[in-house]
């Protein structure tokens, strides 16, 4: 070491990693030509600049180094099953299909089919069998006003003979 | 002579008309009894007379208040006309039964169609149809009457929410008018026939 670099070194106490201490250096050797050094110092100071590189590791800071843990724990620990990314867009997906699917089966509005007669309502059925009625209806009465009429000549063929039997006993002598 | 001629043709003639008679007699007779086949008559025809009478009066004031839309004043004379006393099956016969059914049916109809004029409950609906079919319903001689108060009770059944027994009601109905309309259909064909 010169004693100009120690000068330097002195003058400003700093260490190589301060970035201004480049700066003094080489305005000590312009300002020292009878010191024997000719040349440059950029080879030196790019071996320091590669020292210094290799030693920013050491230097990064605990918020930068606990990032850097955390991308590594990140990129090492495995993805819970509902955090990976095809539930991640498929969840919506498939609850908006079991929706639909739910929807068609259930058909709101609709009333559920809890009875039998729900597959053939009996609504119909009941206007069915006043269909038929109405159609065997007049052949009934027909038949019925028949009995009736018939029922009215034995009726009047007894009381003719409860007349006879009458007469025929108020005539006797 | 032309006195004698008449003389002699007068059996023959008397023959064949004797004839003639026995066979539409005979004739008439089977077609009453076929008609009458399988069912009850009446034992007190006088009875059956009397109430066919009063149902076809009472048919006829409900046919003229329902063109006047007076549909309380038809249920009310049906309900009168219910409260009658009915001859039993034996008295009316199974013709007797039917006019009942028949004005049963009609009075059901109408507190079906119109629930809001003078309103019974289900259940009160459901006891006038039983009272109206007296149980042995099944004993009468089919007939649409039967089968139409038949599947008003299955009606009935099915706004009290009782429907299978509904169901049931209205399965014996339906048997029934087949039965009807097969009878029917095989009353054509032999009358058609040759």
């Amino acid at each position: 070491m010169t004693g100009n670099e120690r000068d330097v070194r002195q003058a400003h106490g700093g260490s190589v990693t301060d970035p201004a201490w480049e700066d003094v250096l080489r305005a000590g050797m312009e300002s020292d030509p009878e010191s024997g050094a000719s040349g440059s110092v950029e080879p030196e100071l790019a071996v320091a600049r590669l020292l210094l590189h290799a030693g920013a590791p050491a230097e990064l800071g605990e918020a930068r180094r606990d990032a850097v843990w955390r991308e590594i724990d990140g990129a090492l620990t495995p993805i819970p099953w509902w955090r990976r990314r095809a539930w991640v867009w498929g969840a919506p997906a498939l609850a908006a299909a079991s929706a639909v699917v739910l929807v068609v089966m259930l058909q709101p509005g609709r009333p559920p089919p809890t009875s039998p007669l729900a597959a053939a309502p009996g609504q119909a059925i009941a206007v069915q069998l006043e269909g038929q009625f109405a159609m065997l209806a007049p052949a009934a009465r027909a038949d019925v006003a028949r009995s009736v009429d018939t029922s009215r000549g034995s009726m009047r063929g007894t009381l003719l003979a409860m007349a006879q039997d009458a007469e025929t006993i108020g005539g006797a002598p | 002579m032309t006195s004698g001629a008449r003389t002699l043709a007068s059996p023959a003639t008397a023959r064949w008309l004797t004839l003639a008679l026995g066979f539409v007699l005979g004739g008439g007779s089977m077609l009453v009894g076929l008609a009458q086949a399988g069912r009850l008559a009446a034992a007190r025809p006088e009875a059956l007379v009397a109430l066919a009478q009063m149902v076809e009066v009472e048919h006829r004031r409900v046919d003229l208040l329902l063109e006047r839309g007076d549909e309380a004043g038809a249920i009310a004379a049906l309900e009168a006309l219910r409260r009658q006393p009915w001859p039993a099956r034996e008295d009316g016969g199974d013709i007797g039964e039917q006019l009942r059914h028949d004005v049963y049916g009609r009075l059901v109809r109408l507190r079906l169609d119109f629930p809001d004029i003078d309103p019974v409950g289900d259940d009160a609906l459901l006891q006038i149809i039983d009272q109206g079919l007296s149980g042995s319903y099944r004993e009468v001689e089919t007939n649409p009457f039967t089968a139409r108060l038949v599947a008003l009770r299955g009606e009935a059944l099915e706004g009290r929410g009782r429907d299978d027994e509904a169901l049931g009601a209205y399965e014996e109905a339906l048997g029934m008018n087949r039965a009807l309309l097969d009878r029917e259909l095989l009353d054509r064909e032999l009358g058609e026939a040759p």
